[in-house]
Formats: structure tokens, sequence, C-alpha cells
């Protein structure tokens, strides 16, 4: 799956973000240098505070480094404007929230075709099906005329699932996804995980749980804005590349 | 089109809060049309039943010996267009017959009521022209009065001489002042009555038209020069604003009032448009930041907003704007009874139409586009990020020290205080709201009430009961 001469589907070179508080500067990253091929499944694993949840959203678009190159899919990333990179990331980059974040007034099966209707793709009549049968690979079909509000966790967080891949995008990006749910439904959320990444999704997974993590294929562990260890799956250690 | 369903759903699952604003668009919409639709039709109506009156240039006053042929004479007269003579009587009226109460009351005698020159007075009903001992009453003294035809009224001379007329029917002067405005009554009767009455047959009013319009001064005064050529005196000159209906002030400031009234209230309406906006948009700040982050893009999002307030504005315009067609229909009937002319038609005009789309659809997305373009201008990673070192209030500073003195406030009194001030734009907006709002309501009341209070020290000054 990974192809170790081609460009990395996601690169970051000298990545440090930087935020204003009251107490002063804090440096959430400090210069994070990292290189996901396609194919991946990646665990991003890290204290509460540790910058995890701040380089996903690097590398998604939906913050801007201080300093740094992002390229994911590549496209210069921190260079998009903001309508650019809402283009991007409708094609690029599906996303999933701890908190699942489906819009309460729209039911599991239009909250799927959302993002197709914002992104313009597939085509109109083929918008519906489409996100039925993503309902469908998220084992969840029957709920999709259901608000929100009418679903358990677990089951909103398969209709976030398939909102994020609604536009089939290469890449996956999780922030926390089992953080508000059960170990049992945790497990089963990181198994359609697998199930993307079998079909080639490439997949980040920012999570606290250490034996999620170890389902995966790459696990990167961050502490104080820095990526302190990557490891593969089988527990080889990886150039750790950090720039301080 | 799914994003449609959202703008749908997002209306009808806050039912309350639509219907709020859209009735609050509708009351201005309403009003403007209201008041546009019947200033249109009030001023032309009048303007146009004035003119058709033949209203004279010049009315001169004098004592009752003018005859047919001076009236000639003056119509004669080099520059003159047209000129009637005609006899008025000023007496006393018994509105409840038994001679308990009296009232003014003008009784006007015409030579010939079928060749009418000027000011013409039209029959409504009844016997035309009245006969010896009849009296046709103007339309809106017999409202007034509360006759009928075939009732008796009567009156009384200057030097107290008393007599029954029988009231025949109607006739419209649109020149005199309706006793609800003046508290004159206007009567009609033919020269046997006058005879009959031992009163003198001379016109004692001259009404005078003339050629030209800008010379009305110089020939009301030769006009007048005549009349004391003859050894009359002249009591009085009126000369009449050309074109002007002499009410037509009072449609113009009532006019002038309701429009401001309903200036205000579109303003009231675009503010909570505002108020609301901003909660709403407040309220949805995290899903405007997921509809960035699966693919939405800002022109899209604030296009959801816009259309929201556009769909509001729409219902209410098709609410206010049918309503203010029957609304302008019954103001305007409204006012012309109080003036005393025929409720004009209303039009309703594409121009008008028009009009209040753009009120209606405008003014709540001017009002709504700041607050909607700096809503949706948000960062989603600062409104989904859950680390939140940006989700911190930094407190109200000046506030926060203030309320720390006060040691008796409980820990939720605190919360309850400091929370109207962590939105302060939105604290500010609403305050102008209320404030405006109350201002207005307060404006309305006072000055009723002062109104009021100063007719009450009139008559307290005056010291008279009847």
């Amino acid at each position: 799956m990974t192809s170790l001469n081609a460009s990395p589907l996601i690169d970051l070179n000298g990545v440090k973000k930087a935020y204003k508080t009251d107490a002063g500067l804090f440096l959430a990253l400090k210069g994070i240098d990292l290189h996901v091929n396609e194919g991946e499944y990646v665990a991003i694993i890290g204290k509460s505070g540790s910058g995890k949840t701040t380089l996903i959203n690097m590398i998604t678009g939906l913050d801007r480094p201080t300093e740094g190159e992002i390229v994911v899919g590549g496209e210069k990333v921190e260079r998009l404007g903001e309508n650019q990179l809402a283009i991007w990331r409708g094609h690029t980059i599906g996303v999933v929230f701890q908190f699942f974040q489906l819009l309460p007034t729209l039911t599991a099966l239009e909250n799927v075709m959302l993002p197709m209707d914002f992104c313009g793709t597939p085509a109109f009549t083929e918008r519906r099906d489409r996100a039925r049968e993503l309902l469908r690979l998220m084992e969840i079909e029957e709920q999709a005329n259901k608000l929100p509000a009418k679903l358990s966790g677990g089951q909103q967080q398969r209709v976030a699932i398939a909102r994020a891949i609604a536009t089939d995008p290469p890449i996956l990006a999780a922030d926390e996804p089992t953080g508000n749910l059960d170990s049992k439904t945790a497990a089963a959320v990181f198994s359609l995980f697998e199930r993307l990444a079998s079909l080639g999704k490439t997949i980040l997974v920012v999570t606290n749980d250490p034996d999620l993590a170890r389902r995966v294929s790459r696990q990167l562990h961050i502490a104080d804005g820095l990526i302190v260890n990557d490891v593969n799956g089988n527990g080889r250690k990886r150039v750790t590349r950090n720039k301080s | 089109m799914t994003r449609w369903i959202k703008v749908y759903r997002d209306l009808w699952i806050n039912r309350s809060r639509t219907v709020l604003i859209i009735l609050s668009i509708a009351v201005g919409v309403f009003a403007i049309g209201l008041i546009g639709m019947s200033q249109l039709a009030l001023v032309e109506s009048l303007n146009s039943q004035y003119a058709a009156m033949r209203p004279a240039d010049a009315i001169l006053q004098t004592v009752s010996m003018l005859d047919k042929d001076f009236v000639e004479g003056i119509r004669n007269m080099r520059g003159v267009d047209e000129a009637e003579g005609r006899r008025y009587l000023l007496l006393r009226i018994s509105l409840d017959g038994k001679g308990e109460t009296w009232r003014d009351l003008t009784l006007y005698a015409l030579h010939d009521y079928n060749d009418q020159r000027l000011f013409l007075v039209r029959q409504q009903d009844g016997i035309y022209p009245p006969e010896k001992g009849q009296v046709l009453m103007e339309r809106a003294s017999m409202v007034y009065i509360g006759a009928k035809p075939g009732d008796q009224i009567l009156i009384k001379t200057p030097d107290g001489r008393q007599f029954h007329l029988t009231v025949t029917g109607r006739v419209h002067d649109l020149y005199r002042i309706p006793p609800v405005i003046e508290g004159w009554i206007y009567g009609y009767v033919d020269m046997s009555t006058l005879r009959w009455m031992g009163e003198a047959e001379g016109y004692n009013e001259l009404y005078v038209r003339y050629e030209d319009p800008t010379q009305v001064r110089a020939m009301t005064n030769k006009v007048a020069d005549r009349i004391e050529g003859i050894g009359l005196p002249v009591y009085r000159k009126t000369l009449p604003k050309p074109g002007e209906h002499p009410l037509n002030f009072i449609i113009d400031t009532m006019l002038i009032l309701l429009g401001l009234v309903a200036a205000l209230s579109m303003f009231l309406s675009a503010m909570l448009v505002i108020n609301v906006i901003s909660a709403l948009i407040a309220q949805q700040e995290k899903q405007i930041a997921i509809m960035k982050a699966i693919g939405g893009r800002s022109w899209q999002i604030v296009g959801l907003y816009f259309s929201m307030v556009f769909i509001l504005g729409l219902i209410a315009c098709m609410i206010a704007i049918p309503l203010s067609v029957f609304g302008a229909d019954a103001l305007a009937a409204f006012a012309a009874e109080q003036i005393n002319f025929d409720p004009p038609k209303i039009q309703f005009t594409w121009q008008a139409l028009i009009f209040q789309l753009g009120v209606g659809l405008l003014v709540p997305l001017i009002a709504a586009a700041p607050t909607i373009l700096n809503g949706t201008n948000v960062a989603p990673a600062r409104v989904l990020s859950e680390y939140g070192i940006s989700q911190v209030w930094g407190g109200a500073g000046i506030l926060d020290r203030l309320l720390s003195r006060f040691f008796a406030f409980t820990r939720d009194t605190l919360l309850a205080l400091r929370n109207p001030f962590r939105k302060r734009g939105r604290l500010i907006l609403s305050l102008i709201t209320l404030t405006f709002a109350g201002a207005v309501f307060m404006a309305i009341v006072n000055l009723r009430d002062s109104l009021g209070h100063a007719l009450n020290e009139m008559f307290e000054f005056w010291r008279y009961d009847a």
C-alpha cells in the first residue's frame, strides 16, 4: 500500500504554531516534520495539550501554521485562501470530530449529503444513493431518516464518518473520534477505519487510547508540541524528524 | 439542495422566532405601503375633487347688498375669469331641537342652484334645489347633527328670532371645513326662504376667479375697490391657496406623522432582524465551522443565511403587501371622511409593489449583512477545537473589578450579571432597540397626556361650563 519512492501524500516541514494568550505566547507546535504516504493508517497519540489536535488542524487546513510548510495531496495548504481551502478540503480530506458535530436539523442521510452539495460531487442524481451506500457501509442505513438527536453517540459517529468520506476524499482525519464513546463502540469505530484503510484511504486518527492505537499501521507520539516517537505498526521505530 | 433543507428546517424548528421576525418586518412593510399608497391617493384625489369644484381665487365679504348686476359687472372686468355672489347668514342651530343646546350654523343662500359658477355645491340626495322653508344640510354637518331627511331643525337669528326648517336632503360643499374639526354647521337654502325669514336677499360674499393666477392679489384689490366704490365696506378678503384645499395640511401632517411611525417601525424591524440574526449566528457558530470543515465555501454559507433573511422578508412582504392595500383603503376612507371628500380608490401600482418589496427585502438584508458577514467569517479551528486556548473569555475587566467589591453577591448572581456583557455588541444593539422602542412609546404616551393636560389647564383658565 505504501509507496516508498513516490512523494508523500502529507508532507509537513518545520511546522510551528503559536497562540497568543493572556499569559503570553503559547507554542503548541514547535517545528514538526512529518511525511505520511498514501494508504497509511496513522494514530497520533499524546496527552491532553500535547499538540495533537493542533497538528491535525494544520493538516486539515482548519488552522494555519505560524511557520513552516504543509503540503497535502500536492497542494501547499498554508497558501490557500479560505474558499480554496474549502474546495480543497471537500475533495481531499474528510474530517471527523470528537463530538460528531452533525448538523442537528438535518437527518443522518442529509448530513451525509451535505458535503456533496457543497462540493458539487457526485452528480445531483447520485447523491442520495451514495449517501445511503455510505450509511450501509457504516452499518447504519436504517437510521438514515433520523435526526442526530435520535441517534446514540456511536451511531452519530458512524454518520460523521460517512459524511467525512461522502465526497470520496483520499484522506480521512479524525480528532479523537472515540473520545466520547464507550470502549465497545470505540472498537467498532476503529474497525470502520480499518475497513476504510483497507479500501485505500489514508487515515490519521488522534487518540488517547493506547489499545486502539495498536491497531494502526503507524503511531506518532506527541509531547509538548513535538513528535517524540514514530513507530510502525509492528513496533519498529521510524526516523523521527522534529525541528525545535 | 440539502443546504436549503437546513434553511427551511432552521426556520421551521424555530417557528416562534421566525414568526416574530416575519411579523416585525411585515409591520414595517405594511406601514410603509399603507402610508405611501394612501398619501398618493389622498393627495391626488383631494386635489382633483377640489379642482372639480372650481375654487375661487378670492373671497370678499361685505354687507348683504350686492346684486346680480354687480356680480355681472365683476364678471366682465378685464382679468376676471368668473364671479359669483352668495348670501350667508351666521345663525345658531339647536342640536336638541328644543332650544336648549345651540351651535353655530352658517346658512348659505344661492340664487340659482343650477347655475353655480364657483365653489360648486353638489347635490347628494333629497329635494334639490330646496324650496321655501326647506334646507339642504352639508353632508358632514348632517352626520354631525344626526338629522334625517324630513326632520325639522330649529334655528335662531342673532336678534333672537327662531325658525323651523325642514331638512330635505344633503349637499356636498368640499370647501367647508367639517364640523368634527371646526364645530361649525352648514346648511343651504334658496332666496325664498331668506324672504320668509325676513332677511335681505343681497349677496354678502363674492367669489372671484382670475385669468392670471399671478395677479390674484392685485386683481382682488381692484374688485375690493369696486365694492367700496359703491359705498360698501369690504370686511374680509380671503385668498385661498391656489389648487390646495384648506385642509390639505391636515393630510400632510397626518401622513408625515404616520410616515415617521412607519420609518421607526421599519428601523425597529431592522434592529430586531440584526438582533435575531446575530443570536442565530452566535448559536450556529459551530454549525458554520462544521460546514466550512466539510467543504462549504464562504459564499455558500453566507448565501444560506442571506437566503434565510430573504425568505423571512419575502413572507413578510406576502403578508404585508395585500394587507397594506386594504389598510390604505381604510386609512384613505377615514381621512376622506374627516376632511369631507369622496374616498379615493386605492390604486395598486407596480411602483408601490417594487417599493414595498425593496423595503421588505433589502432593509432586512442590509441590516443583517454585517452580522452575517462577520459571523460566517469564523475560523473553524477556533470554534471547533476543544483544547480551547482561544475559547477562554478574558472577563469583563472593569465590570469584574466592580462586581468583586460587592461581597453580598452570590456566585450565580455574579454569573447572571456578567453573562450579558460577554457579547457586548449584541448587548449594545439590544439596548438601542429597547431604548428606541421605549422612547417612541413613551413619547407618544407623553404627548397624549401633555396635550390633555394643556387643554385641561386652558379650560381651567377660561372657567366656563357651557
